[in-house]
């Protein structure tokens, strides 16, 4: 017994004793929550795409002709030297192709001293073209279109030329193949080499996948550091960067221009007018980025109020709990954005009377989305009513039709009894009403469709409480509101992978509840809702289907016009909001947590919040 | 024996087959496939998702692809991971098993070393203050909500009180320039504590024989762990990673501590109630009878009786050892095992699931079988009778 407790002591004693080697480098500390999968670019945005991929590791490293400049996210070159040039119909080998040119700028390095030339790019899009982008999987096949791209030329050492089999759209040109990243063709030329050895296209591409490339020259500000798995991830200032110092202004106008005062480059998106709104000055300051790993929320938070992260990286933002106690701690500040995503509800149009536009319009109707987020969710969460959410601005159309807005309880059921009366509905007993003191005096029974059946009662899945509250909330009272007018639905609390399936994978379904995180080209608009996604595995899991919407869709698909294309989403919202496929319903704010005495950053609001910019790990400044 | 252990071992091959059957079809009958997570990138045709379940085989039927699993484990081959793909699933386990095995190893070691000292000691004092005091503090952290007791001993010494690391298994500033990985560092650890035990276990069996004097027998068994341990602090210190295995041991100490408080209690009440049956056998009243020592009593004929079901509770807990825990190991940050079962699980990696559930399933049913021998090998009351000769009885 004497022994244990000597012994607990020394250890104890020596413990107290010893203390922490502190590096002196100026080092920008992240909590991440997971460890990266891969070094490998290929598998990163492929098979292994995940959230700290693209944050922490792999992605990062890989230039792209194209950017977009946070935080309004303008499209601006990033390599490339100015916008592509406009194009051109051609006669190639006995085929018509669309061509267009991309001058690159002379002032790029990779990581080793050597420029980035076209024929990195042009070795990349073709390599990737030619092992199939399909095959590669994850975001290959959309960054390098083959339905659209040819394939790709090298004019010059800085003249890129594409040959594409139809003029594309915004989503597969601007958003899609320029945004496309590359890789230095002198270090990966033997791995494709080493990888087509292989007998069949499915091994080719495993043996490519299966590279893990520890030391490979980077194109951007970061180069990979170290990597201890389950511990950290460091990267460190690519010391052949041409973007440091270079100033990215942003004006009243909208209008961003880029100048390099080491090169000389200069861009403009237009004619600069009014303040100058921002003014970014690209680093990094710091020597070295290091992303600590933290396997629960708990440890992060206090890592974060007792210093030894600066900034909490999390995708999904802070719950609510530890907002509150990040609140109260000394040196921390919270920081709230829009998220670009949205919670939804959806029915099976496939099934009858769901496919009733004013049986959905009924239901929107009775949603209040105000009264849950505000009064029930108490203000964390916001009301939304269509699929382009306010923070994505330009793309967002604030004029949608909103069932039962600024309505009571009253109005609203009096509404849905209306407009479910107008399609032919009844009830065994129906709902009353008292409008003068806007309560519900009668609940409705015996729902009787246009087609004089009885409404059998159906399944509502929806989100357990232990994966979302807020959703299984919202789903609960929506299933109250429903069941008072008469329609017989029951929520069933599913675990997600099983609504996943149900819905996506088999469409055996009656109703469900989910969410999606959106990009910035909203080009999930036509994607959602397009009939060509109603088969079983698409995205349209729904089963909409209006030919109008369909030619609008790929109207807007193939728009090469940036105006055009925002008048073109709007009008597809406008429908969407009237005809109802989904019922959008809210989200919440991304509210993150940094060290305000450690770390300043140029700006704090931005769609998606911090995590979504990375960190902001070229810009940020340490304090201290 | 010999006999006995080739049946056991036959026993042993069945089971694991049962158990690999039983365990593949279980994850396969959860919904969706790894796959399915492409379902929410709208920028992701479904025409990638149709190729890559084709290059994971998940679009054969389920019975071929069950064939084709069971005949490359038999061969020694767990596959390809599907969330790490191509990642080998050994290389993935290979990683994670050595943090896992030491953190969980040394804390069921201490719980069972602290449990069998108290035991024996609140057994010896039934009715006393040290009796009711050690059960009573004993079965509070026992029903204590683990992940809550390790939630405040992170914030009393770690936040508060910075005695402790935070959280993590190592300081990453500390690693940034190590010239070798933590793995190389956790392999060393295990293999010098492994050298270390070896030494003192074979010690303590060959003392008895050598050494008639028990005075010298104190002394001898004494040095030798003076030895070990000098042994093993010289080697760390000369090899010139002590700084680092130092900043894995203090990471350590907190989900031991947590562990070991958990757990030590189940130890001590088995201990106690063993020890309690053993102090009313003739020969320890003979022992007193002779007028020994009343420690001499209790450490010597009592207490090593009554070890008997501590230590085969003790071995087949280590069965488990390998299973990791993913409270610990999330509350902790402990990258090991349970973790890494965890998210195959949830992300329908069957490959890495499965070879992680093998693996640990492997390690139980050999700690049966281990502790089925050592318990014939402790007790000489138990002996291995052939089919024959119990006939013939």
């Amino acid at each position: 017994m004497k022994r244990l407790l000597a012994g607990f002591l020394a250890v104890g004693l020596i413990l107290g004793l010893s203390s922490a080697v502190l590096a002196a480098d100026r080092v920008y500390d992240l909590s991440m929550f997971e460890d990266p999968t891969t070094l490998n670019v290929f598998s990163a945005l492929g098979p292994n795409s995940t959230v700290w991929n693209s944050q922490v590791a792999s992605e990062i490293y890989f230039p792209t002709l194209f950017g977009l400049a946070a935080p309004t996210w303008e499209f601006v070159p990033a390599v490339a030297a100015d916008m592509p040039s406009p194009f051109v119909k051609e006669q190639v080998g006995g085929k018509t192709l669309y061509t267009s040119i991309v001058k690159l700028r002379k002032d790029q390095k990779w990581s080793d001293g050597t420029p980035i030339t076209a024929d990195d790019f042009v070795f990349t899009a073709n390599a990737v073209l030619e092992f199939d982008p399909d095959l590669i999987g994850g975001n290959w096949p959309s960054l390098y279109p083959k339905a659209a791209l040819d394939h790709v030329a090298q004019v010059d050492d800085y003249t890129v030329k594409f040959y594409l089999t139809k003029i594309p759209g915004l989503s597969e040109w601007q958003y899609g193949v320029l945004q496309a990243p590359f890789v230095q063709k002198k270090f990966w030329e033997p791995v494709f080499a080493t990888a087509r050895k292989e007998s069949t296209p499915e091994a080719r591409v495993k043996t490519l996948l299966a590279f893990e490339p520890t030391r490979q020259p980077s194109g951007t500000a970061w180069v990979f550091g170290a990597w201890e798995k389950g511990a950290y991830y460091r990267n460190v200032p690519n010391p052949y960067y041409a973007g440091k110092g270079e100033v990215t202004t942003f004006y009243e106008n909208g209008v961003v221009t880029i100048e390099n005062p080491k090169s000389g480059y200069k861009w403009a998106s237009g004619k600069p007018e009014g303040k100058v709104t921002l003014r970014l000055v690209e680093g990094p300051y710091v020597d070295s980025v290091l992303f600590r790993l933290y396997q629960n929320q708990n440890a992060a938070v206090l890592a974060l109020t007792t210093g030894e992260v600066d900034f909490f990286l999390n995708s999904l933002g802070l719950q609510k709990g530890f907002q509150d106690q990040l609140r109260r701690a000394p040196n921390v500040a919270l920081v709230e954005n829009h998220t670009n995503g949205f919670r939804f509800m959806a029915f099976n149009l496939r099934k009858y009377p769901f496919n009733i536009k004013e049986f959905r319009q009924a239901v929107a109707t009775l949603i209040d989305r105000e009264y849950i987020t505000q009064t029930i969710f108490q203000g964390i969460a916001f009301p939304l009513a269509t699929p382009v959410p306010p923070g994505n601005e330009a793309w967002y159309n604030k004029d949608v039709k909103v069932f039962g807005q600024g309505m009571n309880r009253a109005q609203r059921v009096a509404e849905a009894v209306r407009l479910l009366k107008s399609a032919g509905f009844s009830w065994q007993v129906e709902p009353q009403v008292d409008l003068a003191k806007g309560t519900v005096t009668r609940r409705g029974r015996g729902l009787i469709m246009p087609n004089g059946k009885l409404m059998e009662p159906f399944d509502f899945l929806i989100q357990t409480a232990g994966y979302d509250p807020l959703r299984n909330t919202f789903g609960i009272f929506i299933t109250q509101w429903m069941q008072e007018i008469g329609i017989p639905v029951q929520a069933v609390p599913t675990e997600f992978n099983l609504i996943s399936t149900k819905v996506f994978d088999e469409q055996d379904f009656d109703a469900f509840m989910m969410g999606w995180s959106l990009s910035i080209y909203p080009d999930y608009l036509a994607v959602f809702f397009h009939s060509n996604q109603t088969g079983k595995s698409g995205f349209n899991a729904e089963g909409y289907s209006n030919p109008a919407f369909d030619k609008l869709a790929d109207q807007f698909l193939a728009e090469t016009d940036l105006n055009k294309a925002i008048q073109e989403a709007k009008q597809l919202q406008a429908i969407l909001a009237d005809e109802l496929p989904y019922i959008v319903l809210f989200d919440t704010p991304m509210v993150e947590a940094y060290r305000s005495d450690r770390v300043q950053y140029p700006y704090l609001h931005v769609l998606g919040g911090l995590q979504f910019v990375k960190g902001l790990t070229t810009t940020v400044q340490l304090l201290q | 024996m010999g006999r006995y252990f080739a049946s056991r071992l036959g026993q042993l091959i069945l089971t694991l087959f049962i158990y690999i059957t039983l365990v593949y079809f279980i994850l396969q009958a959860m919904p969706g496939d790894i796959t399915q997570a492409l379902v929410f990138n709208p920028r992701i045709p479904q025409s990638a998702r149709a190729a890559l379940q084709h290059q994971l085989g998940l679009d054969a039927p389920l019975v071929v692809q069950y064939f084709h699993y069971v005949r490359n484990f038999f061969t020694g081959n767990l596959g390809v991971s599907f969330s790490h793909y191509p990642r080998p699933v050994w290389n993935i386990l290979a990683e994670r098993i050595p943090r896992t095995l030491l953190l969980f190893t040394t804390s069921t070691l201490l719980s069972f070393y602290v449990g069998y000292i108290l035991g024996r000691v609140i057994a010896w004092r039934r009715g006393g203050f040290v009796d009711y005091g050690a059960t009573v503090v004993g079965v509070t952290f026992w029903t204590a909500f683990y992940p809550l007791l390790a939630l405040i001993l992170i914030w009393l010494f770690a936040s508060e009180l910075h005695w402790l690391p935070l959280n993590q298994f190592i300081s990453p500033t500390l690693w940034l320039d190590a010239p070798v990985t933590s793995n190389t560092i956790f392999h060393y650890m295990i293999l010098s504590l492994a050298g270390a035990a070896l030494l003192l276990a074979l010690v303590y069996a060959l003392v008895p024989r050598w050494v008639r004097r028990p005075s010298s027998r104190c002394w001898v068994t004494r040095g030798a762990w003076v030895v070990a341990l000098a042994g093993l602090v010289s080697g760390w210190w000369a090899s010139g990673y002590a700084a680092l295995a130092w900043d894995i041991v203090s990471h350590m100490v907190l989900p031991v501590v947590t562990l070991t408080l958990i757990s030590f209690a189940g130890n001590m009440l088995l201990m106690r109630d063993s020890m309690l049956e053993t102090t009313r056998e003739d020969y320890v009243l003979a022992a007193r009878a002779k007028g020994l020592p009343d420690r001499v009593v209790r450490d010597r004929h009592a207490a090593r009786t009554a070890l008997l079901p501590v230590v085969t509770s003790f071995a087949l807990s280590l069965g488990s050892v390998m299973g990791g825990g993913l409270v610990t190991e999330t509350v902790f940050s402990w990258p090991g095992l349970g973790q890494i079962l965890f998210d195959a699980a949830i992300q329908a990696d069957y490959p890495l699931a499965t070879g992680a559930l093998a693996f640990t399933g492997i390690f139980v049913l050999v700690a049966h079988l281990v502790a089925d021998v050592l318990y014939a090998w402790l007790d000489p009351r138990i002996s291995v009778v052939s089919s024959e000769s119990e006939a013939s009885t």
